[in-house]
Parts: structure tokens; C-alpha cells; sequence
């Protein structure tokens, strides 16, 4: 996971557009390996995400977590790690700074292994006893 | 009027891994009626709210006993998985805090 904060109005704005120039840019360098990436907008949606009702955020500044997962620890890094120098890269139209898009962190901090949970955890049965069974045993007589 | 004027606790929280449910819970059948009453807080209202289909949500239930609403959101994806940010859906009951129920 990287950190970045958004301050230039414009950028805030136009933060969807920042995360689509870092995701392609992220696409054509690794483009052939397997990984997911995930852009959490603090100040906008990212509690929430689809089920946020404001869709006008009024922050002054936005905090985005960039969330890498790949096959393997070094893979998700490095993909993490270029995904938020891109950030501080991007080229949006019509903003003014011209030293970097974002402020970053200096490293990406590592997470948990990811995992989707996929394994039905109801289990059809035929007794309701049949998955707590009792043992009687006589002690101490 | 706002619910959370009128409820006495407006909750989420994981229903297994698959599910998000809310409660609205009221201090007595006066509030909870009047609630009731306004049709601010429906199945199509809280869909409405939540910007998603009707048919994400899965169960909406009044409870005339305990003065109290529950309603269970389907979530796109399991809890916990890469992209989730709210791995308990304690959060996501904000937006009904603001809904406003008409006199």
C-alpha cells in the first residue's frame, strides 16, 4: 500500500482523471503481469465506494491509498511502488504545478496477504447433531 | 426532522461475509411510527440513498415489538477481499443518519 495527498484544487477535482493516467501507466509497464490495484479516495468515497451518496466531495485536500496485490510480496511492491511515483507524475490537463501531481510517502508500507473468501461456509446436513458430537465419558469413579 | 434526531441507534455491521446489515433502532413507538409513517425509510428509499438496485438488498424487516428497522445489503464482493476498506461495514450506515423525515 502507498499514500498520496492531493492539495491543487484542480487536481482534486479531477482526481478520477490522476488515477487513469497512473492505471495506464502502471497497464504499460506491467501490463502482462497478473495484479489488481485499487485507488481508496479519503475525502470522497472511500468508506463508502458505490454506495456513497456524495458525489461532490468539499475537501480541500484528498488522501488516496494505492492498493497493489500481486502473486508474490516483491511483485505487489514494485507495482504498488510504481503506481504512486506515477501518481506524482501524472499529467493532468490544465494544472499549473509542475513538480508533482501528488505528494507521496517515501515508501510503500506492506499489508496482509490478500484473499477473497470462496469457500461456501453453510453445509448442508442431514441431522443437526451430525456436526456436534458428543463423547460421555466417566471419570474419576 | 433527521432520523438520527429521532433513532436512538443507526448501525451496520457484517452479516457473514457476504452481507452488510443496518439497524434503526427507535426509544419508543411514537418516533418509530412516525418514521414509519413517512415512508422515508423503505426498501426503494434506502436503495434509493445507497445508489443501487433493489435487488441488492435482501431483506428489509419493520419490528413493531423493538421499535426498530433492519434492512441487509448484498456486497459486491466478500469481506476482506483486495479493494475492501470497510471489512466490517461498521461505516456504512452514514448516509441514513442525514435522512430527513418530513413532519
Amino acid at each position: 500500500m502507498g499514500f498520496v495527498g492531493l492539495r491543487d484544487p484542480h487536481v482534486v477535482r479531477n482526481a478520477d482523471a490522476a488515477i487513469e493516467w497512473c492505471r495506464s501507466a502502471v497497464a504499460k509497464r506491467f501490463g502482462a503481469e497478473q495484479y489488481e490495484l485499487y485507488f481508496h479516495v479519503f475525502g470522497r468515497d472511500a468508506v463508502l465506494k458505490e454506495l456513497e451518496p456524495v458525489q461532490e466531495t468539499k475537501a480541500h485536500e484528498l488522501g488516496i491509498v494505492v492498493e497493489g496485490v500481486a502473486a508474490t510480496d516483491a511483485l505487489a511492491e514494485k507495482i504498488t511502488d510504481f503506481a504512486v511515483r506515477m501518481f506524482f507524475l501524472a499529467r493532468i490537463p490544465g494544472v499549473k504545478g509542475t513538480a508533482g501531481t501528488a505528494a507521496t510517502t517515501k515508501k510503500t508500507m506492506k499489508s496482509s496477504p490478500g484473499y477473497m473468501w470462496n469457500v461456501n461456509h453453510t453445509v448442508p446436513i442431514d441431522d443437526p447433531m451430525e456436526l456436534f458430537p458428543v463423547h460421555v465419558t466417566e471419570a474419576g469413579v | 426532522m433527521k432520523l438520527s434526531d429521532l433513532a436512538s441507534t443507526i448501525r451496520s455491521k457484517n452479516a457473514g461475509v457476504n452481507q452488510i446489515t443496518f439497524d434503526i433502532i427507535f426509544p419508543d413507538a411514537a418516533s418509530y411510527q412516525r418514521v414509519l409513517a413517512s415512508q422515508a425509510i423503505t426498501k426503494d428509499s434506502v436503495a434509493k440513498l445507497f445508489r443501487i438496485p433493489v435487488s441488492r438488498i435482501s431483506d428489509f424487516v419493520t419490528f413493531d415489538l423493538a421499535n426498530a428497522i433492519k434492512f441487509t445489503l448484498y456486497r459486491l464482493r466478500p469481506s476482506g477481499s483486495p479493494g475492501d476498506w470497510d471489512i466490517l461495514g461498521c461505516q456504512q450506515y452514514g448516509p441514513l443518519l442525514e435522512v430527513d423525515i418530513p413532519d
